[in-house]
């Protein structure tokens, strides 16, 4: 999982599909897509972070696909990987979270995303915020 | 630290503590004040909250202990476990409420669980010592059974519990700002909350009490050494003596020390306090240090929890104000035979920056959960905490196959709700969701659900057979070495355990000063 290659050019593949499955694009955005998800926890996969955890998680992903729906992960449509990842949610719990849980972090540290979610971002070298106590309609 | 891990081996220590946390830095200051030499071993490292823990939900994955464990069983256990010189006050969220007198008496009043063998009235001066040390504001609450001052007014409620009091006090709850360690005023030298709502990332500005910052702060004025990045995994037993003579730890280096000592305090909480016991088991006690009760590592209780989300038609904007405990509903604590479970609950405002607001809300994705993270700045939460029973299956122990970076075993969980948990955690969710539809939630959604805390892997108790310290964490089997932290609990009580686990340390650190004193240690 190092280098940039053909195998890793179809994990960061796999890893997109999953991703936008996590948080997908709509109106408002393009969801994981947005922050580059795949690519980015490709990186952290290729230096070693959960990378047996990932490794074994994506090859039930592939192995579920194809027993699942007959066909490669990479050629599902989007109604067919919701329910790809509904069985892995149940079957690889501990892939599953990791997975949400990481596509969730990066696209919540986005200055862009916090924006559009409504949160202003960090605010103790401005003080805080004074009125917390106030009616905030 | 200045002096170097030799110098510190070759100097007379009469106490070396291990874990640098609530317990572990106030029994430290309480020895130290006592005249007693003691050093502190932290497995994490040093940090400046105002330049290290800034401003970013990152910073909270530095100071959280991220080492591998192996959970079996069916239910999580997710115990907030901090690491860095101030361990888990460093992540913790500050809410600080005491134990009732039930609470200690469970087995007697509800048959249920088991008695302790102290109760209320052998911890309010410690209780009241930790508030005013420590720093505590807020109110006792309209259900104790001994009404209490703290020595800070209480927060005001920000705008997301002045939300949740509204449908509370429409079901006839009686909410209230709970004792908190979060400065509401400029205290002990360090200044007032500015509700940036950082409080899990270390807290930016010191408004939050740490061990780091407070008892730390102290003892190493009186000539406390703390070492960081220091990882003990061998408590050093002499069988001709009976007694443990000091601890064997490795630096950030990974080079071995060992550091002589005439008394060892364990507090590294509830799963890696019994994971060291297992660690240093050696011919005279095969299954464990101190374990010839076989009681080490059995009895984990947590907190079952729900997290309760309510999304309003105007914004909410949560995320101002401190992450946890703006405010509290406890009316639900006593138990309740309608309930048809024993024991009871209370339910805490909890909101919370982006990253932590997803992990909590549970395992639901794609549109749902994009329509949910669009929710954000108009959703508030309640978190559902109940009491969690205790039973001798759920445990830690060492796992036969993990081991960590340093080729020791890890520790294995092995955790499942007992059915009254979950009967009462459910009550607990339904409670929160009520009352949100009372504060006037277009939608409420369930999140997640996990056990908070871990609490009660080396019991407290007289009975040397079925428990592993006595009343003042002094295990049963070695005279010199003590446990000063949760788990020396009996049972969990259904409120936050840290002030309760940290009153307890304050009574062991009496004792301990006093018989060394006289020269019974």
């Amino acid at each position: 999982m190092s280098k940039p290659n053909a195998e890793s050019s179809e994990l960061c593949t796999i890893l997109a599909i999953l991703a936008d499955g996590i948080i997908p694009a709509d109106e408002r955005d393009s969801g994981a897509a947005s922050v580059d998800a795949a690519g980015r926890l490709l990186e952290r996969i290729a230096g070693g972070v959960n990378q047996s955890l990932y490794k074994a998680g994506l090859a039930v992903a592939v192995a579920s696909a194809q027993s699942q729906f007959k066909k490669p992960l990479t050629a599902l449509d989007p109604a067919e990987v919701h329910d790809l990842l509904a069985v892995l949610r149940d079957n690889r719990p501990d892939f599953f979270r990791q997975l949400r849980m990481d596509v969730c972090s990066l696209y919540l540290s986005d200055p862009g995303v916090w924006s559009r979610i409504g949160f202003p971002g960090p605010s103790t070298a401005q003080g805080g915020y004074p009125d917390f106590d106030q009616p905030q309609d | 630290m200045n002096r170097s891990h030799q110098e510190t081996a070759n100097s007379s220590t009469d106490v070396v503590v291990v874990g640098s946390g609530a317990c572990g830095a106030l029994v430290a200051r309480e020895l130290a004040s006592h005249g007693l030499s003691v050093v502190v071993l932290e497995a994490g490292k040093r940090f400046d909250p105002a330049r290290d823990l800034s401003n970013s939900e990152a910073n909270a994955a530095r100071i959280m202990w991220t080492e591998p464990r192996v959970f079996a069983g069916p239910d999580g256990v997710a115990p907030k476990t901090g690491v860095g010189v101030g361990g888990g006050t460093l992540s913790f969220l500050g809410v600080m409420p005491r134990f009732q007198r039930a609470d200690f008496r469970t087995y007697s009043t509800e048959g249920v669980g088991a008695d302790w063998p102290i109760g209320y009235d052998d911890l309010r001066t410690h209780y009241a010592r930790v508030e005013r040390d420590f720093g505590v504001a807020g109110e006792c609450g309209p259900c104790c059974d001994e009404p209490y001052e703290l020595p800070m007014s209480p927060h005001r409620m920000n705008w997301h519990a002045q939300l949740l009091a509204r449908g509370a006090r429409e079901l006839g709850a009686r909410p209230f700002v709970p004792p908190i360690a979060i400065n509401s005023q400029p205290y002990d030298g360090r200044p007032a909350c500015i509700y940036c709502g950082w409080c899990a990332s270390g807290c930016p500005t010191g408004a939050k009490a740490t061990s780091l910052q407070t008892y730390l702060a102290r003892a190493e004025r009186q000539g406390t050494v703390v070492i960081s990045e220091a990882f003990v995994h061998r408590v050093i037993y002499d069988a001709a003596r009976g007694r443990v003579t000091g601890v064997a730890y490795t630096d950030a280096q990974g080079r071995e020390h060992e550091l002589p000592a005439r008394l060892v305090i364990l507090a590294a909480h509830a799963i890696e306090t019994p994971r060291l016991l297992f660690l240093s088991q050696n011919n005279t006690f095969p299954q464990g240090l101190a374990n010839s009760s076989g009681k080490v590592g059995q009895g984990l209780m947590s907190h079952p929890t729900w997290q309760v989300f309510g999304t309003f038609r105007q914004p909410v904007n949560a995320f101002k104000g401190m992450q946890m405990g703006h405010v509290m509903v406890h009316d639900d604590l006593a138990p309740d035979p309608r309930r048809g479970c024993a024991r009871g609950f209370i339910l805490l405002s909890y909101m919370m920056t982006p990253i932590t607001y997803a992990n909590l809300s549970g395992s639901f994705y794609g549109t749902e959960l994009k329509d949910f993270l669009y929710d954000y700045a108009h959703t508030a939460a309640w978190w559902a905490h109940a009491e969690g029973l205790p039973c001798d299956d759920n445990s830690v122990t060492l796992d036969p196959f993990v081991k960590d970076a340093r080729g020791l075993p890890v520790a294995r969980v092995q955790y499942e709700w007992t059915p009254n948990d979950r009967a009462l955690v459910a009550a607990a969710r339904d409670r929160a969701v009520a009352m949100l539809h009372a504060s006037g939630a277009q939608r409420v959604r369930i999140g997640l659900n996990y056990a908070a805390h871990a609490m009660g892997t080396c019991r407290m108790g007289a009975d040397p057979g079925t428990s592993v310290v006595n009343s003042f964490g002094q295990t049963h089997d070695i005279r010199n070495l003590f446990v000063c932290d949760t788990s020396v609990f009996v049972t969990s009580a259904g409120v936050n355990p840290t002030l309760t686990a940290m009153a307890i340390a304050s009574r062991s650190a009496d004792h301990i000063a006093a018989a060394m004193n006289r020269g019974e240690l």
